[in-house]
């Protein structure tokens, strides 16, 4: 199957032609390998060792078709564009990449990640997924589908009714939708509410802790970081074991951080809570930081009118060409919180 | 000839035209929402007390989807619907505004700066009241008494749920509100601030608070809600530009992934 009969019969199409003809792949022949592509990325780095867009676009163009379309890099980009200010031949490399991965999903393949999934019992259309999904993944469809009788414990009866549906070669697994929902009808698997506040609570604070305050008090605080914000190795090292009083949670995208996360944390006890995106730009999900920022803004606001500190909470970027930038800001935090002194939000251990 | 009389007069006009009218009924002593057919008695329809009619209206249009309803509404119950229609729950194509006004008396008890619908088929249209206390409150109170103010009012919440069941935008089919992890079920009083600051957040930080009121309304606390929420709207116009039910085509801030400006 390596050369499929074009529209017009009689020659045959190559795959750099059919990739070529889907808007996107045009530039697919200006790539002569050089591989700056792959130096920038950073799920080469951070996920997958046998990613390379370099060599996918090969593939394309020895009309290798199968090898592409099981090739990793077919699927697991997502678009952050990292690599296209850096090519020296302009490919707009994601877009070729997805004319690829169009002709892979049509071919039959599937993507390799975890989608986002809707509970469509309980959800109700209201498209807030829809919106703010990066890569247009979830649509509105109507189907029948089982939801609880109510008051009738355990029964269910089918209805025709209106739900989001994601696709899942499509979906990138950001968690996007899932901290829009304010339902929390649509969930990622591995972060969901309830398995990120799990972790939250296991987390391992030290023996002693005073929640009160007072008497050998020392700050807490506790880091949302994106997956993708850290590439120095230096850096990765330094989050594995960070300094005492804080503590990490790694979340696929800022923009998996609902404000309900913080407020609880800060419930519990800890001092303060810092959410670490992306550069503005340099979003892996290509806005998942600028919706966590405008969120958070928001939070604020709200903490500064019910009379909490609203400095508790706090927002910041980490460019992706920085380096050792995260002690400076773990040590920031710390010493602002210091200031502050211990929280007084009626504290209970979780 | 009383607004009642030509309120009442020009929804037998429209009944003509639609599968009913959503409005209040007098039975007695009480006062309910009231689907009205037509050659049904009129002389019971009233405007008083009030009530949000936007959520009677969703549900009536859910269980019949090929209906045609008329509402008669107030400014609040315009925004609802117009809201709603935001958040693809009412589809305004089948629904017809019999647009009513408040008194003066109405928008000052309510503090509304817009107490009045689009457009009015009975009654004067009244000015918008200016909201002294909302903009006096943050220049009178430091952040200690917000503080305390705030902990004073939520230490009376008997967890009843009454201001999210009345609020004519609360249309989620499973609630934030009730998840053990986030709030403790069974516990009273719930956890402050974190369980009215998700409230606040999914209502009028979500750009769905139309300011009606009702939630304060029905509070057995008597606790001043509609001071925050008004104050997070405040917010929410000046973070991103959204006015609750000012529009039926802007995208509620929620769905937004960019703050004014930016």
């Amino acid at each position: 199957m390596s050369h499929h009969q074009s529209a017009t019969g009689g020659h045959t199409e190559s795959f750099a032609d059919q990739v070529r003809a889907i808007p996107g792949g045009e530039h697919l022949e200006k790539c002569y390998a050089c591989g700056t592509c792959v130096g920038q990325c950073l799920i080469q780095q951070k996920v997958e060792p046998t990613y390379n867009p370099r060599r996918l676009l090969r593939l394309v163009m020895m009309d290798m078709r199968d090898e592409a379309f099981q090739s990793p890099t077919t699927w697991l980009c997502s678009a952050c564009d990292l690599c296209y200010p850096a090519c020296p031949q302009e490919i707009h490399i994601s877009g070729v990449i997805g004319a690829v991965k169009q002709l892979a999903v049509q071919a039959g393949y599937q993507s390799p990640l975890t989608p986002a999934r809707v509970d469509t019992a309980t959800c109700f259309a209201c498209g807030t997924c829809i919106e703010v999904c990066p890569y247009k993944a979830i649509t509105r469809v109507e189907s029948q589908v089982e939801v609880p009788v109510p008051l009738a414990k355990g029964r269910t009866m089918s209805v025709q009714k209106e739900h989001a549906q994601v696709n899942p070669n499509l979906c990138m697994s950001c968690g996007l939708c899932a901290s829009s929902c304010l339902a929390s009808c649509i969930t990622l698997d591995g972060y969901t509410d309830t398995q990120v506040d799990e972790q939250a609570r296991a987390l391992n604070w030290s023996p002693g802790w005073s929640v009160q305050g007072g008497e050998g008090w020392s700050p807490h605080v506790l880091v949302f970081i994106c997956n993708w914000s850290t590439r120095a190795e230096a850096d990765m090292a330094y989050l594995d074991s960070p300094p005492p009083g804080v503590r990490v949670l790694r979340v696929p995208c800022s923009g998996r951080v609902t404000p309900t996360f913080l407020v609880t944390a800060l419930q519990k006890g800890i001092d303060g809570v810092m959410v670490i995106g992306c550069q503005p730009g340099e979003c892996h999900y290509q806005h998942g930081n600028k919706v966590e920022q405008a969120r958070l803004a928001l939070t604020r606001n709200l903490l500064d009118l019910l009379g909490f500190e609203q400095e508790r909470i706090r927002f910041a970027w980490m460019p992706t060409d920085s380096r050792r930038e995260l002690a400076k800001l773990f040590e920031q935090m710390m010493s602002h919180v210091r200031e502050l002194g211990a929280v007084t939000w009626r504290p209970e251990l979780g | 000839m009383s607004i009642l009389d030509d309120l009442r007069r020009t929804v037998a006009n429209e009944l003509e035209s639609l599968d009913g009218v959503v409005a209040l009924r007098q039975d007695g002593l009480n006062v309910a929402p009231y689907l009205y057919h037509q050659g049904d008695d009129l002389a019971v329809l009233v405007i008083t007390p009030r009530f949000p009619l936007a959520q009677t209206v969703d549900l009536l249009l859910d269980a019949h989807p090929e209906a045609h309803l008329g509402i008669v509404a107030l400014g609040c119950d315009e925004r609802a619907l117009k809201e709603l229609a935001n958040w693809h729950q009412v589809d305004l194509a089948r629904v017809r505004v019999i647009g009513v006004p408040c008194t003066g008396e109405q928008a000052v008890e309510c503090r509304c700066g817009e107490p009045y619908p689009s457009t009015i088929v009975v009654g004067e249209q009244v000015k918008g009241v200016e909201d002294r206390v909302l903009a006096e409150f943050l220049t009178t109170h430091t952040q200690e008494e917000r503080l305390a103010f705030w902990r004073a009012q939520f230490a009376k919440c008997i967890k009843c749920y009454g201001c999210r069941d009345i609020c004519p935008l609360c249309f989620c089919n499973t609630c934030a509100l009730e998840e053990d992890h986030w709030v403790g079920r069974g516990r009273v009083e719930p956890p402050f601030p974190t369980y009215h600051l998700i409230k606040a957040m999914h209502t009028a930080g979500s750009g769905k608070c139309t300011q009606c009121g009702e939630c304060e309304r029905v509070c057995p606390a008597y606790i001043p809600l509609t001071l925050l929420y008004a104050l997070l709207r405040h917010d929410v116009k000046r973070l991103f530009g959204y006015e609750t039910g000012a529009s039926v085509t802007d995208k509620p801030p929620v769905f937004r992934f960019e703050a004014a400006g930016s």
